[in-house]
C-alpha cells in the first residue's frame, strides 16, 4: 500500500539553514500527505466517510482545494452507493466550499452541474416513502434496501478523487518554467494543479540562485515539490522585453542558441553581456549591458520589420525548380520552405521544359501558407513555327507584288510626264498595278493576320497548364492549463 | 513574358516596315493615275459589233463643252456614239443602232464611207446593203435612211454644194458614174440622175473612181475624182445637178494608181486638197493644187497607210495618218502619224508617232482616225480594234506641244 502513496519532498536542499517558516510549511506538508495518502488508501476500500474525514485534515494542514473537491467527491461516492441524501448533503456542501475556495476552477461547470444533481436527488429521496432510502448509515441495518439512483446521477458516473502537484518555494512569489525558458513563465510560486508525465521545472527569482528539477508527475497522487531558494547577492538581474513578443534572445554567443524568448527576466552574473534579439521578419536587435550586481538591469527591444509568414512550395518535380517570390529567387530548387513578409506576393515556380506556376498569394504573420504544385510538360511550338513561315512567305509575297505594282505605276507616271508614246486610261497596266497593289496590300494583311497568330501561337497557353493547391495553416503557441492538464497548445486551422 | 512579347512585336514591326518600304503600295494610286492619264481609251459597248471601232467621225462640230464622236462597228454592223464630257469622260448615249435590223446592211468593210458635213453636225455613211446603197445621213441621234441606190457598193464619195441648194449634200461614186446631186426627196417616177465621168483628151476613157473631193469655186462645188488610172480631174459642178455628161476643167496625173478602198480626198482650203490612198503596202499622200491643178511639195509615201484626217489646230493644219498594221515594239499593233501641212506642202517627215504604250497585236491601232472637235479645239481620236482612243494633249516628236491639255480637270 506504502508503495502506491508516493510522499515526495523535494528540498532544495542548501547549505544553508531553513528558515523557521518554510520549516513550518514543511510539517504542514507532511501532515496533509500524510492524510491525503491515507484518504486516498480508505477511499479505493470504499471507506468514504474515512476518506472525506482524511481529505479534510489534509485540507486543514495545507488549504489546497482540491482537497475540499475529494471531499466532495467522498460524500458523493457515498450518497451513490447508499442513496444517502445526508451524504448526498455533505458532498454538495463540499464542492461548494471547494468553488468557494477556487472560484476560477476550471472544472466549475461540471461542478456545479454536479451540485444541481445531487441536490435533486436529496430532493428525491426524501420525497420517497419511509420504506425507501436508509438513514444516511452506510452501515445502517435497515432491512430495506437502498432506493437506486436517480438515472441523472447514474450519468454524473463514479467521481474520483484528485492528485495534486504543488510547487512552492522559499521566498515565494518565484517565476516558474516549464521545460524550456523559451516558451516563457509558467506560474509563480506557490502553485498548483494538475501536471502530466514528466517535466523540467525551473524556479527563478531575482537575488536567489535557480533551481531546476524534472518531475514526474502522476494525476492520481500529491506531488509537493518546495524549492528554498539560497540569495545570491553577487548576481544581477535583466529584465528583457521587445515590442515584438515572443523574440528570440541570444546571451553573449549565438552559437549555443535562444536562451529564451521575451519578455525574460532572469539572474545573470555581473559584468557586460551582450544580448540579440530577432524575430522572423524583423532587424536583429543588438545590446551591450554592463550588470550590475544585486541591481535591475532592462533591455528593451525595439524591432524594426515586419511580420512574417512561411511559404512551403512543394510538389512533384519541384527538386528541379527555382521558386521565386515577386521575381527574386527565393530557392534555387524546391522544395522550398521559407519565411517571407506578410503582405501580397507573386510565387512563380519555373522549371525548365515545363510551363511556369504562377500565382498571386498574401502571406499573412504566423501562418504558413503551403503551395502544392502540379507542373505540366510545355507543348512544342510547331504550330508557331508554321504559322511563322507562312508569314514569311505571306510577306515576300506581299513585297514581290507590291514591288510589280511599284513598278507599273512608276513606269505610268514616268509615260504620262514624259507625254511620249502616252499611257491611257486604259492601259493594262493601271488594271495590272491594282491588281497587284491590292494583291499585295491583301497578301501584307494576310502576312500580319498569320504574324500575329503566330506570335499567339507562341505565347498561348496551350495544353493542360501547371495548378497548385493551396493551404494556409495558422500556427500559434499558446499556454494551457487545465485541471487535468497544463503545457502548451498549438493551434492549427486550414 | 513581357519583354519577349514587345521584342516580338517590334520586330514584327520592323518587318512590316520593311516590308512596306519595298512592296506597300496604295491601290486608289492607279485610280489617280487613271485620271491623270490624258489618253481616254474607251472599250466597246455593249453592241452586237465584234468588230468595233472600224471607223469613228466627228459628231459635232459645235465649239461647245465635250465633244462626240461616231463610231462604226463591223461583223456585224453597228452605229454608235460617243459623248465625252468637258472633262474628258467618255460615255455611250443610248443611240446605237444595229444597222443590219433597221437598214439590211450586213456589214461594213475596211475604210467606209463616212463622211462628216462640211456646213453641219450631220454625218453621212454610205455603204452596200442588202437593198443596194444605203445612205443614212443625219445629226448624232437622229440618222436615218436617206436615200437607196440601185447599185451594189459605193467607189467613193463627198459631200458637195451642188447647184440650186442651199447645203452640201452627199456626192457618190460608183464606177463611171456619179449619182447627185441629190434631193431632199425625188419627184415622182424620176430617176436618180445620174452622170458619167469622161475625158475626151484620154481615148478610151472609163472613169474608174477611188476618191472624190471638192473644192469651193463659188456658189458651187468644183469636183476633184482621182481615178484609179492615177489622174485627179476636176468638173465643174453644175454637172452634178442635170447630169450632162462633160469634160473635166482640167486634170494632174499622179502616177499614183491608188487600190480601191479606202483613197481620200481631203479639203485643206479652196483650192489645196491632200490625196491620200494606198496601192498594195505603199500609202499616198500629197498635197494638190486644185486651181493650177499641180502638185505641191513631195509626195509621202506611207507603208500601211489605210485613212487620214486633217487636224487644225490653233491654223496650223496636219495629216492624221492611219496606219493600223504598222509594226510597234514588235507587234503588229498600228500606229498614227501627223504629217505637217505648210505652204510648200506636206512635210514628208512626220511631226509625230503616236501608238498604244501597251501595244498588241493585230491591234489595228489607227485604223480609223478622226479630228474631234472638243471644248472649243480640236483633237486627235483613233480607233483601234474594239477600242476607241482620244489624245486630250499631244506632243511633237520632237518634244514641242501640238496641242495641251484640253480637259478642265478631269
Amino acid at each position: 500500500m506504502q508503495s502506491r502513496v508516493v510522499f515526495v519532498v523535494w528540498m532544495a536542499i542548501c547549505a544553508l539553514a531553513i528558515r523557521p517558516a518554510l520549516g513550518e510549511s514543511v510539517d504542514a506538508l507532511k501532515k496533509a500527505q500524510t492524510a491525503f495518502d491515507q484518504a486516498q488508501l480508505d477511499y479505493l476500500q470504499g471507506k468514504y466517510d474515512e476518506a472525506a474525514v482524511e481529505f479534510q485534515d489534509a485540507y486543514s494542514a495545507r488549504h489546497f482545494p482540491q482537497f475540499l473537491y475529494n471531499v466532495g467527491a467522498s460524500y458523493h461516492m457515498k450518497g451513490k452507493k447508499a442513496s444517502d441524501p445526508e451524504a448526498y448533503q455533505k458532498a454538495v456542501d463540499a464542492y461548494r466550499k471547494y468553488l468557494t475556495e477556487d472560484p476560477q476552477a476550471t472544472d466549475k461547470a461540471k461542478v456545479e452541474k454536479a451540485i444541481g444533481v445531487l441536490e435533486a436527488e436529496i430532493k428525491r429521496i426524501k420525497e420517497q416513502p419511509a420504506t425507501g432510502a436508509g438513514t444516511g448509515s452506510a452501515t445502517g441495518s435497515a432491512a430495506a434496501p437502498a432506493a437506486a439512483p436517480s438515472p441523472e446521477v447514474q450519468q454524473l458516473g463514479d467521481v474520483k478523487v484528485r492528485g495534486l502537484i504543488v510547487i512552492e518555494s522559499d521566498p515565494s512569489n518565484a517565476t516558474i518554467y516549464l521545460d524550456d525558458k523559451r516558451k516563457g513563465a509558467f506560474a509563480t510560486t506557490p502553485w498548483s494543479g494538475t501536471l502530466e508525465g514528466d517535466h523540467k521545472v525551473v524556479i527563478e527569482k531575482r537575488g536567489y540562485t535557480v533551481i531546476e528539477k524534472t518531475i514526474s508527475a502522476d494525476p492520481t497522487k500529491l506531488f509537493v515539490l518546495s524549492a528554498a531558494m539560497s540569495q545570491q547577492s553577487f548576481l544581477g538581474w535583466i529584465e528583457i522585453s521587445s515590442n515584438v513578443p515572443g523574440a528570440d534572445i541570444f546571451i553573449d554567443d549565438k552559437t549555443v542558441g535562444a536562451v529564451g524568448r521575451t519578455p525574460l527576466s532572469q539572474n545573470i552574473k555581473p559584468g557586460k553581456h551582450t544580448f540579440w534579439i530577432s524575430s522572423e521578419g524583423y532587424d536583429e536587435y543588438r545590446q551591450e549591458v554592463d550588470v550590475i550586481a544585486n541591481e535591475v538591469t532592462p533591455v528593451k527591444a525595439t524591432l524594426k520589420g515586419a511580420p512574417v509568414g512561411k511559404l512551403n512550395v512543394t510538389g512533384l518535380g519541384v527538386e528541379d525548380a527555382t521558386i521565386l517570390v515577386d521575381g527574386k529567387v527565393l530557392c534555387e530548387r524546391g522544395p522550398c520552405l521559407k519565411g517571407i513578409p506578410q503582405g501580397d506576393h507573386t510565387v512563380t515556380v519555373r522549371r525548365p521544359d515545363f510551363k511556369s506556376y504562377s500565382r498571386k498569394i498574401t502571406i499573412q504573420a504566423k501562418t504558413e501558407t503551403q503551395i502544392r504544385v502540379s507542373l505540366q510538360p510545355t507543348p512544342g511550338r510547331g504550330d508557331a513555327i508554321v504559322a511563322y513561315v507562312l508569314a514569311a512567305g505571306f510577306g515576300a509575297g506581299g513585297i514581290v507584288l507590291g514591288t510589280m505594282a511599284n513598278g507599273y505605276r512608276d513606269d505610268l507616271k514616268k509615260e504620262i510626264a514624259a507625254g511620249i508614246v502616252p499611257p491611257d486610261s486604259n492601259d493594262p497596266r493601271l488594271q495590272k498595278g491594282k491588281i497587284f497593289a491590292i494583291a499585295a496590300d491583301a497578301t501584307f494583311a494576310v502576312a500580319g493576320i498569320t504574324a500575329l497568330t503566330a506570335i499567339y501561337y507562341t505565347f498561348r497557353e496551350k495544353g493542360t497548364p501547371s495548378t497548385g493547391l493551396i493551404d494556409v495553416r495558422a500556427l500559434a503557441l499558446r499556454p494551457e492549463i487545465g485541471p487535468g492538464y497544463a503545457g502548451l497548445g498549438m493551434g492549427v486551422s486550414w | 513574358m513581357r519583354t519577349t512579347m514587345m521584342s516580338a512585336l517590334s520586330a514584327l514591326s520592323a518587318l512590316g516596315l520593311a516590308a512596306s518600304s519595298l512592296g506597300a503600295c496604295k491601290w486608289t494610286e492607279f485610280d489617280d493615275l487613271e485620271n491623270q492619264t490624258w489618253v481616254d481609251s474607251t472599250s466597246k459597248p455593249d453592241v452586237k459589233s465584234t468588230d468595233y471601232g472600224i471607223a469613228v467621225q466627228r459628231g459635232s462640230r459645235s465649239a461647245g463643252d465635250g465633244g462626240r464622236l461616231v463610231v462604226l462597228g463591223a461583223g456585224e454592223a453597228t452605229y454608235s456614239e460617243l459623248v465625252y464630257s468637258a472633262k474628258g469622260a467618255s460615255s455611250f448615249p443610248p443611240t446605237s443602232i444595229g444597222l443590219k435590223a433597221l437598214y439590211g446592211i450586213p456589214n461594213i468593210a475596211q475604210q467606209p464611207v463616212l463622211l462628216a458635213d462640211p456646213s453641219s453636225d450631220d454625218i453621212s455613211l454610205i455603204v452596200g446593203s442588202d437593198n443596194g446603197i444605203a445612205m443614212l445621213t443625219g445629226a448624232m441621234g437622229t440618222l436615218k435612211l436617206y436615200q437607196l441606190f440601185n447599185l451594189a457598193a459605193p467607189d467613193a464619195a463627198t459631200y458637195m454644194l451642188a447647184p440650186t441648194r442651199a447645203q452640201p449634200l452627199p456626192l457618190v461614186a460608183v464606177g463611171e458614174n456619179v449619182l447627185g446631186a441629190l434631193l431632199p426627196a425625188l419627184p415622182a417616177a424620176a430617176t436618180q440622175p445620174t452622170c458619167k465621168l469622161t475625158d475626151t483628151a484620154t481615148a478610151g476613157f472609163k472613169a474608174q473612181v477611188r476618191a472624190l473631193g471638192v473644192v469651193r469655186t463659188g456658189a458651187t462645188d468644183d469636183v476633184l475624182v482621182w481615178d484609179a488610172g492615177g489622174k485627179l480631174y476636176k468638173y465643174p459642178g453644175t454637172v452634178f445637178n442635170g447630169c450632162a455628161t462633160q469634160n473635166p476643167l482640167g486634170s494632174v496625173d499622179t502616177t499614183f494608181q491608188a487600190d480601191a478602198g479606202g483613197a481620200q480626198i481631203l479639203s485643206i482650203d479652196a483650192t489645196h486638197v491632200v490625196l491620200q490612198g494606198h496601192k498594195g503596202d505603199i500609202g499616198y499622200l500629197r498635197v494638190y493644187d486644185a486651181a493650177t491643178m499641180t502638185a505641191v511639195g513631195e509626195a509621202a509615201m506611207v507603208p500601211g497607210m489605210r485613212t487620214a484626217a486633217l487636224l487644225d489646230v490653233g491654223g496650223s493644219q496636219l495629216v492624221i495618218v492611219g496606219v493600223p498594221s504598222a509594226v510597234v515594239g514588235g507587234q503588229a499593233a498600228g500606229q498614227v502619224m501627223l504629217f505637217q501641212l505648210s505652204a510648200a506642202g506636206l512635210n514628208t517627215v512626220p511631226a509625230a508617232t503616236l501608238h498604244d504604250a501597251q501595244p498588241e497585236n493585230n491591234q489595228s491601232f489607227g485604223r480609223g482616225v478622226a479630228a474631234m472637235p472638243f471644248n472649243g479645239k480640236q483633237v486627235i481620236a483613233v480607233a483601234a480594234d474594239n477600242e476607241i482612243f482620244v489624245y486630250f494633249r499631244a506632243n511633237l516628236a520632237d518634244g514641242t506641244i501640238l496641242y495641251d491639255e484640253t480637259r478642265q480637270g478631269r
